[in-house]
């Protein structure tokens, strides 16, 4: 298990050096730069050399790349080419805590609402309950995240007169204030959980009506278990292993949802600075935040993975 | 000094007023959120703005000292060097001191700053003299803290404005000769040749006066840092997320600024903006209202709304190559436009016909009645151009046009415009590119036969006519490749003559013979801003068009509350 993971960890080298030379390349293949936003509309040829070589931005594409990469080596994920040129480890100090609690609280919740809502359509199925659950799980795949967070905070104002702190304040800390922090995140990981859910819901009932027709499950019910015992220990644990499965994938979504989420709440997380840096051709905070995702990614990946091997004791890696 | 000069006006408001202000900065924040975020160009200042709601500022009361608001802020500030930066004027309008202010609307320029007297005594109008306010300090904390500004800081500014790498429209400093300091309290600048514009730009809020200091002090730039002379000063920046302003103690116009501190909170989405002003995070609104939405608010006694005409300036730009180089083409076009159907349907009926110079611009744009009668919308007209053109089953075209972030009046207006088209038989196809390729791939190099994007909101004659003459706005070239020697001629008179009765003569004739050239630019229509604050929010009088009282500060400094 162990010479698994570490050829795993090894194996993020080349896949996080071939995502942020993509990313290199594909910025160099679209037209326009930093500099020729930051130059704007009146701008001059001459002024606008001037700009891309302030920036390092007319050497040769290889040793642009090469500077970037010997940076990250040594923990440096250069400057903004923007007008601030804030360093890109500042603002991800600030950022990846928001993200992070964001994703994980978006993990939980769509845990929460897909799993139990699964396994009880499973074992009432084809009854009132069986097709509300269908029905909601279509309902939340069809929902736009943008178009229900806007509803969220709408009505929120309209008929509560709430809003989300963070529209008046900065991010407070879960261990600063645990209530300040649950209406900061709650809503934006509910908006973000509930097409995860449906998924997840969908997926479990499924797995669940496969694995209640097996022999071990009728041998629980002739050992005269509750259904309870039967449902919760021997036939869960066996479906959850698609979910499981589906359940780490949706990290990438999950990055993608951020983006529009992180907008419309106003939580200054790494989506919402990615979708700025993308517009302005930041070039190097994209490459960066880029082999941020992508090592997220892989990572979770190994992490669904590994809770196989927990799930199912039969499950060995070499 | 001829009789109806800027300068005129401006020495006679020395006599009796002292201060207004800080709208240039406003002007200057929105022209930068409109290019960023297609908001309309909320112009936040002027003479002529419309209140309504509960009290009026003016019948608001005795100011009070204290307090603390929160504005929302739909742009993001990347950062605040006034002389280089865009996206953050509104905030430098409140940390530096300015010689100067201008009242957009009256275009009267008033003495609000660091400059108590003007004089300019040559004919020629090329020398400036001004005569510094003792006792204006700088923000404790930073370099020169609690130091006199002095003409030194005006030199050290001005020149940095003129020649950092990145700064905007260089045109007024790079005709300045030399400049003179022959005291700490007297700074003088004499220019090449005469150069109206520079009126208006010097109280422009690029035109901060920075501390020599703080300039010397920080050689990477004034991006991320703030230390100057004015009401507030920084005292946190994060300009994608908030920016915090507290009072400078130490201010020339004490008890001013009459808050303790200000907060901006940058929300980029507009619904999510409107929702935290309604809701009471924010107690000045910083999205764009729409007419509904002022309506909405309107019915709330709560809030205190005000209408001022936008300097939006969207414009449908014409390559002059076929087959629009052909007269009757362009005549085509204009008649099949129905500037009152975009009226209608994207300003909810609420707008005016653009001239050449903005509508808003009330002083130098042309009539509105001239500019009705002459737009026609005739479709029948149309097509006979269009067969007269050889053209009579129309033409095919493609309009470029950049995908901004924000609301999509850009968008929607285009597809107005391109149903339009399609009913006299101009088939438009509509390619949206997003903003960085379309300035690299289209504006720049002129690769386009129609583009269609809002030019920035000027609220001054002379950018807006820069788009026709042949040299462009850049200096450059014009990017629709028109070229035209009467014009080009007018539009550099314009700019020489100070004498105000004489240039609105030159400016009203350049219109006219823009109009009868129907192009290179078409353009079409505009509307209002909304403005709506919390009613225990008071400003100044500076956008109500009420006189200021004598000890009026700038924008910013007059903000109270009774909360």
């Amino acid at each position: 298990m162990r010479d698994y993971i570490i050829r795993r960890v090894f194996l993020l080298v080349p896949i996080m050096l071939g995502v942020s030379l993509l990313t290199f390349l594909i910025f160099r293949v679209i037209p326009g730069d930093a500099a020729v936003l930051t130059c704007g509309f009146g701008c001059t040829d001459e002024v606008l050399e001037a700009i891309r070589h302030e920036n390092g931005l007319d050497r040769p594409w290889y040793e642009q790349y090469g500077d970037w990469l010997w940076g990250v080596l040594r923990g440096d994920l250069g400057e903004s080419v923007s007008e601030s040129q804030l360093p890109v480890t500042t603002e991800l100090d600030r950022r990846l805590p928001i993200t992070g609690e964001l994703l994980i609280m978006t993990i939980i919740m769509s845990l929460i609402l897909g799993v139990p809502a699964g396994v009880l359509s499973a074992i009432r199925p084809n009854t009132p309950l069986d097709w509300l659950t269908r029905f909601t799980s279509v309902l939340w795949l069809s929902i736009p995240h943008f178009w229900l967070g806007i509803l969220i905070i709408t009505f929120g104002a309209l008929w509560f007169g709430w809003t989300p702190p963070q529209f008046g304040q900065s991010y407070v800390p879960f261990m600063d204030d645990p209530w300040i922090n649950m209406q900061q995140f709650f809503f934006p990981a509910l908006v973000l959980a509930v097409g995860i859910a449906a998924t997840i819901m969908r997926l479990t009932r499924s797995a669940m009506l496969e694995v209640m027709r097996n022999d071990y499950i009728r041998t629980a019910w002739s050992k005269g278990l509750r259904e309870r015992t039967v449902v919760w220990r021997h036939a869960l644990k066996n479906a959850l292993i698609p979910v499981i499965t589906v359940t780490g994938l949706q990290v990438g979504a999950l990055i993608g949802g951020s983006v529009i989420v992180e907008s419309v709440f106003n939580l200054n997380g790494v989506g919402k600075y990615v979708l700025e840096a993308i517009l302005r051709r930041d070039l190097f905070v994209v490459q960066s935040l880029t082999l941020i995702f992508a090592a997220v990614y892989v990572l979770s990946n190994l992490a669904v993975d590994l809770a196989y091997a927990w799930l199912d004791p039969r499950i060995r890696y070499a | 000094m001829v009789e109806s000069s800027y300068w005129k006006r401006f020495n006679k408001r020395v006599s009796r007023r002292t201060l207004l202000g800080g709208s240039a900065a406003l002007a200057l924040g929105a022209a930068s959120a409109a290019l960023v975020g297609c908001n309309g160009g909320t112009n936040g200042n002027g003479g002529n703005g419309d209140t309504s709601g509960a009290p009026s500022p003016a019948a608001a009361g005795t100011p009070r000292l204290g307090g603390h608001i929160t504005l929302g802020r739909g742009v993001a500030s990347l950062g605040i060097d006034p002389h280089v930066d865009l996206t953050g004027l509104d905030i430098d309008a409140l940390v530096y001191s300015y010689l100067y202010s201008w009242r957009t609307g009256t275009e009267e320029i008033v003495l609000n700053n660091l400059a108590e007297k003007f004089e300019q005594p040559d004919e020629e109008h090329l020398e400036f003299i001004f005569t510094l306010r003792p006792g204006v300090k700088i923000h404790p904390g930073g370099p020169g803290a609690g130091e006199e500004m002095t003409s030194e800081d005006c030199v050290a500014s001005f020149e940095r404005r003129g020649t950092a790498l990145t700064a905007p429209d260089k045109r007024f400093p790079h005709r300045i000769e030399r400049y003179e300091t022959p005291d700490p309290y007297t700074f003088k600048f004499v220019m090449k040749r005469p150069f109206v514009p520079a009126v208006r730009e010097m109280a422009n809020a690029t035109w901060a006066i920075v501390p020599k200091k703080v300039i010397d002090a920080n050689p990477n730039g004034l991006s991320q840092v703030a230390f100057g002379s004015g009401p507030f000063k920084l005292e946190e920046f994060r300009g994608q997320e908030k920016i915090v302003l507290r009072k400078h103690e130490d201010y020339f116009l004490k008890p001013r600024p009459w808050l303790d501190s200000m907060t901006n909170i940058v929300i980029t989405e507009n619904s999510s903006l409107l929702a935290a002003f309604k809701g009471g995070q924010h107690d000045v609104n910083g999205a764009l209202l729409s007419k509904s939405n002022a309506d909405d608010l309107k019915s709330d006694d709560n809030f205190i709304i005000i209408r001022t005409p936008s300097f939006f300036y969207p414009v449908i730009h014409l390559k002059m190559r076929e087959p629009f180089e052909n007269i009757k083409v362009r005549e085509a076009i204009n008649l099949a436009l129905n500037r009152d159907e975009i009226i209608n349907v994207i300003q909810q009926g609420e707008g005016e016909y653009n001239p050449p110079i903005q509508w808003a611009q009330t002083k130098w744009a042309l009539p509105q009645a001239e500019v009705r009668a002459f737009y026609k919308h005739d479709p029948d007209r149309a097509r006979a151009l269009l067969a007269e053109a050889d053209l009579p089953n129309g033409f095919s075209a493609k309009m470029k046009l950049p995908k901004l972030t924000g609301p999509s009046i850009v968008g929607d207006i285009a597809a107005l415009v391109k149903d339009q088209l399609g009913r006299v038989g101009i088939n438009i196809e509509l390619d949206e590119v997003e903003l960085g390729a379309f300035i690299s791939s289209t504006l720049l190099p002129g690769n386009f036969h129609m583009a269609f994007f809002p030019n920035l909101p000027y609220d001054e004659p002379d950018r807006p006519l820069a788009f026709y003459h042949s040299k462009g706005v850049t200096g450059n070239g014009n990017w629709t490749n028109y070229s035209n020697k009467e014009l080009d001629q007018l539009v550099d008179e314009q700019s020489e003559e100070f004498d105000e009765v004489k240039r609105k003569d030159i400016i009203l004739k350049a219109q006219r013979l823009i109009l009868a050239q129907h192009g290179p630019q078409l353009t079409l229509t505009g509307g209002y801003n909304y403005q709506a604050r919390w009613n225990y929010v008071h400003f100044g009088t500076e956008l109500t068009g009420e006189e200021p009282p004598k000890d009026a500060g700038p924008f910013g400094a007059d903000i109270w509350v009774d909360k």
